[in-house]
Order: structure tokens, then C-alpha cells, then sequence
């Protein structure tokens, strides 16, 4: 992931955009275990609003990957497939990760 | 340092918030921000913020009733608000602008285009503000001449004046002024307006206004009225004008200078002597630029009067008083409230040749000026 490419696109400088990104994870974070619970309890609503949420973040700052993957669990969520829902779920976790992993990586750079 | 506009994000969002203010703070914008509907409410009232940017879907309030009640209270009902929402279906687009929103962005939305739109909406904002004060600047000058309109003796105590006005209907034709030039410097005009109909009373007020910006130390009379008459030539319309007679009094030097425009002769009364009329050629106003008004200057004395008045005043056609018969009745009169306070003496003059007795045909001033 380019993030001083991603950072430019949006305007903001390197360091403005990690700051960003920062709460961002936070934030995915919360929207996943969110999520997770909501897929344990079969409550499609609160995994779809989840889902949104995540989407929605992920669309702002470029994330198109993550925005397309978010974007699926939350059609799965309101079609009620809270199995497939599942699944995406953990694709989702994965890019969060990732991402989470890239930032501490060029925060870490000199 | 130039004026700091200031952004109210709301959205329970946190990344929202951060991205958002970034953005605007980097481009020279103060922003405030609130995770929630009654936080807003309560920011935008003590903040007065220039723009609100706010989340549709939020917990609790969401956004369409947090606008609900801002354009509800007058504090807050002129912000623009911006609606931010992940929801990019038509009706809700559609509630959002029925409720007050002036734009609605849907997520995810890039910094930049918010930013570009905070800017059009901001700019539009004070187009619309500067519009509205323009409007209210012009009603209140309005508002001021017509109040203005009746300055009384009272207002007025240097001025050394008194004067009757009766008004056949609301909206009259005829109206007089008097302004201060300097401190031993008074300007008194008197009026004639072709036609009495509310768009007369606009017009008066347009001449009150032209007279204060004319009537100044730095114009001659004539000057003051040439420069009035080319204006009332532009704004005037085509069945309009006006026979007008001012008057500038300088109490320190003891010069009057008359200027009539098509008016009735003004009445002299020198103290201890009988009164006469001063008769000037003049052409009327409004009706063409390149007009000649007569001028008479004269040194009078403390004590010394001078009456002017409208037609309405000496002319009836039901008494069938002619203006010449009328003319001589007025200088009866005015040589009779001789003894009279010039603050009384010209109701005491229109009263002589207006008996009550006698419906009143035609708008009537009598203003009267002692040296």
C-alpha cells in the first residue's frame, strides 16, 4: 500500500494521514468485533449496520479493497446470509490487519 | 486577520470527524465537532457556527431531526447545513432538502469535494446575508425619511420654525423638510408632487433622501437643487414632477437664499412692515435635465418671517377662490399672526383661510421661518 500516494489523494500530508489512519483502525476495529458479536447472536441488522460503517470508512480514505469487501458483507447482512457474512467477515479482519501492519510499518521508517 | 469561519461536524463517526476537520482546519477553517444530535443542537446555538455538516444516520437524534429543530429556533434556522450520509437513495436526498438542507453529500465522500463544497455554500451564504442587509439598509433609509417626514419644531429648536400640513389623503402629494446644513445653517423645502397615490409617497421619500445627501455646506442652493432635479429626471416616472421651494437660511450672516421650482411665490413679512410676496420664475422638477429654477437672495434681519406653502393652501375651486383672490387673503393673514410664536403662527394662517367649516379639497403646508 502506497500511503504517501494515498495520503496526497486526499490532500492531507504523510503525517496528517497516519494520524487519520489511526483512528480509522480504531474505529474498523470496533466495526468488526461489532460485527463478529452480532454474526454470534444471527442479528443481521447490527452486522449490517457494522458493515456500513465500515464501508463508509474505508471508502473515505481510499481503502477500495477493504470498501468492496465491507461492501459485500453488508448486501449478505440485509439478504440475511449471516454464514456467507461470516465468511467475508474474516476477509475483512484481515485487511484491517493489513492496514494496521503498513501504518506501524511507516510510522517505524525513517 | 481576515474573519474566521467556523464548521460544525457532527457525526458519531470518529474517522469522520478527524478526516473533516483535518481537512478544514488545513484550509484555514475553525471547526467544532459533536458524536451526537443534542451536542449539535447545543453548539450551534452558543458557537453560532457559519456551516453545520451533519451525519444523517446517527444513534439517538438522528440527523433529519436535529435539522427539524435547528430550522425550528430562530438562533440556529438560518445556518446552512450540509447532510453527510451514507444513504444515497433519492428519498432520503430528497427529505434532506425538503427539512432546510442547502446540500447533501453521500459517503464515502472525498475531503476535498466536502471542502469545495463548504466553500460554494459559505460564499452563497454571504451573498444571501449581504443581500438581505442591502435591503434592510435601503428600508431603513426609507423608514428613516418618512419618519423624518414630520420633523416637528421640537426636533428641530435652532431652526427657529413652525408648521401646519394637512394631507387630503394617506398617501399626500405635497410634504415639507427641514435640514440642518450646519449650526447656523437651515435648509426648508416645501413640495408639490404631481398626483397623490402611494407610489407619491415612495417618491417623497426618495426626494427626503436626496435632499440630505444634497443639501451641504458644499453645494450653493442652486446647486443642491440641480444636482436633486438630474436625479428625479432619472428616477421619475414619466407623468411625474414636482414644483418644490427651498429656502437656506444663514442665521449667522443673515442671508436667505430662495430657489422656487414652478412654486407659489414665498410670503416676506420684515419685521414691523406688511407682507409680500417674493415672485421668482422657475421651471418645475423631475421633468427635464436642463431646467433654470429662480434664485433670490436676500440680507434680512432678526425677527424677519417668511412663509411658504402649497397651492392647496390659497386655491379652491368648490369656494371658488381664485388664486389671486386667495393670494391677497394670505398675506391678510400672515400680517395678522404677525404677534403669533412662529410655532403657532402658521396654523393660525391656514386656519383663516381653511375654516373647518370647509372640506379640504387638496393637500396643505404652511411652513413658516423666522430669522
Amino acid at each position: 500500500m502506497d500511503i504517501d500516494s494515498l495520503a496526497a489523494s486526499q490532500g492531507f500530508t504523510t503525517e496528517e494521514f497516519l494520524k487519520i489512519v489511526d483512528v480509522f483502525i480504531d474505529v474498523s476495529r470496533s466495526d468488526v468485533d461489532r460485527m463478529a458479536k452480532a454474526i454470534e447472536n444471527q442479528d443481521a441488522a447490527t452486522t449490517g449496520d457494522a458493515a456500513h460503517s465500515l464501508k463508509g470508512a474505508a471508502g473515505n480514505l481510499g481503502f477500495f479493497d477493504l470498501f468492496e469487501a465491507a461492501k459485500r458483507a453488508e448486501t449478505q447482512a440485509k439478504s440475511n446470509d449471516l454464514d456467507q457474512a461470516r465468511e467475508t467477515l474474516s476477509h475483512v479482519r484481515g485487511m484491517v490487519e493489513a492496514i494496521a501492519r503498513d501504518v506501524r510499518h511507516k510510522d517505524a521508517a525513517p | 486577520m481576515q474573519q474566521l469561519f467556523t464548521i460544525l461536524v457532527v457525526d458519531d463517526n470518529l474517522l469522520n470527524l478527524k478526516l473533516l476537520s483535518t481537512t478544514l482546519e488545513n484550509h484555514g477553517y475553525k471547526t467544532i465537532t459533536a458524536v451526537d444530535g443534542p451536542t449539535a443542537r447545543q453548539l450551534a446555538q452558543t458557537e453560532k457556527p457559519d456551516i453545520i455538516l451533519l451525519d444523517v444516520k446517527m444513534p439517538g437524534e438522528d440527523g433529519f431531526d436535529v435539522i427539524r429543530q435547528l430550522k425550528n429556533d430562530p438562533a440556529t434556522g438560518a445556518i446552512p447545513v450540509i447532510f453527510l450520509s451514507g444513504v444515497i437513495e433519492l428519498e432520503s436526498k430528497l427529505t434532506g432538502f425538503e427539512l432546510g438542507a442547502v446540500d447533501y453529500i453521500t459517503k464515502p465522500f472525498h475531503p476535498l469535494e466536502v471542502l469545495a463544497r463548504v466553500r460554494l455554500h459559505l460564499k452563497l451564504s454571504i451573498a444571501t446575508r449581504f443581500l438581505i442587509s442591502n435591503q434592510a439598509d435601503k428600508l431603513r433609509q426609507i423608514t428613516e425619511a418618512q419618519t423624518s417626514m414630520l420633523t416637528t419644531p421640537a426636533n428641530q429648536p435652532g431652526a427657529g420654525f413652525g408648521v401646519y400640513y394637512h394631507a387630503l389623503e394617506e398617501a399626500g402629494g405635497d410634504f415639507y423638510d427641514v435640514l440642518p446644513i450646519s449650526d447656523d445653517i437651515y435648509g426648508y423645502f416645501v413640495a408639490d408632487f404631481s398626483g397623490h397615490d402611494i407610489k407619491t409617497s415612495y417618491l417623497i421619500s426618495s426626494v427626503k433622501a436626496l435632499l440630505k445627501q444634497n443639501c451641504t455646506p458644499i453645494y450653493r442652493p442652486s446647486e443642491s437643487m440641480k444636482l436633486i432635479n438630474d436625479v428625479l429626471v432619472k428616477i421619475l416616472p414619466e407623468e411625474k414632477f414636482l414644483t418644490a421651494c427651498y429656502a437656506c437660511l444663514n442665521r449667522k450672516t443673515k442671508n436667505l437664499t430662495i430657489i422656487s421650482a414652478g412654486h407659489p411665490p414665498v410670503v416676506y413679512l420684515p419685521v414691523k412692515d406688511k407682507p409680500t410676496f417674493i415672485h421668482l420664475q422657475g421651471d418645475v422638477m423631475g421633468s427635464f435635465e436642463d431646467v433654470s429654477f429662480g434664485r433670490e437672495a436676500i440680507k434680512v434681519k432678526p425677527g424677519d418671517r417668511f412663509y411658504i406653502y402649497s397651492d392647496g393652501l390659497i386655491e379652491s375651486s368648490r369656494q371658488k377662490i381664485s388664486c389671486p383672490e386667495g393670494s391677497e387673503k394670505l398675506l391678510a393673514a400672515c400680517a395678522a399672526a404677525a404677534d403669533q410664536p412662529i410655532t403657532t403662527a402658521p396654523q393660525r394662517i391656514a386656519e383663516k383661510l381653511k375654516p373647518e367649516s370647509v372640506a379640504i379639497e387638496d393637500d396643505v403646508i404652511v411652513l413658516g421661518i423666522q430669522v
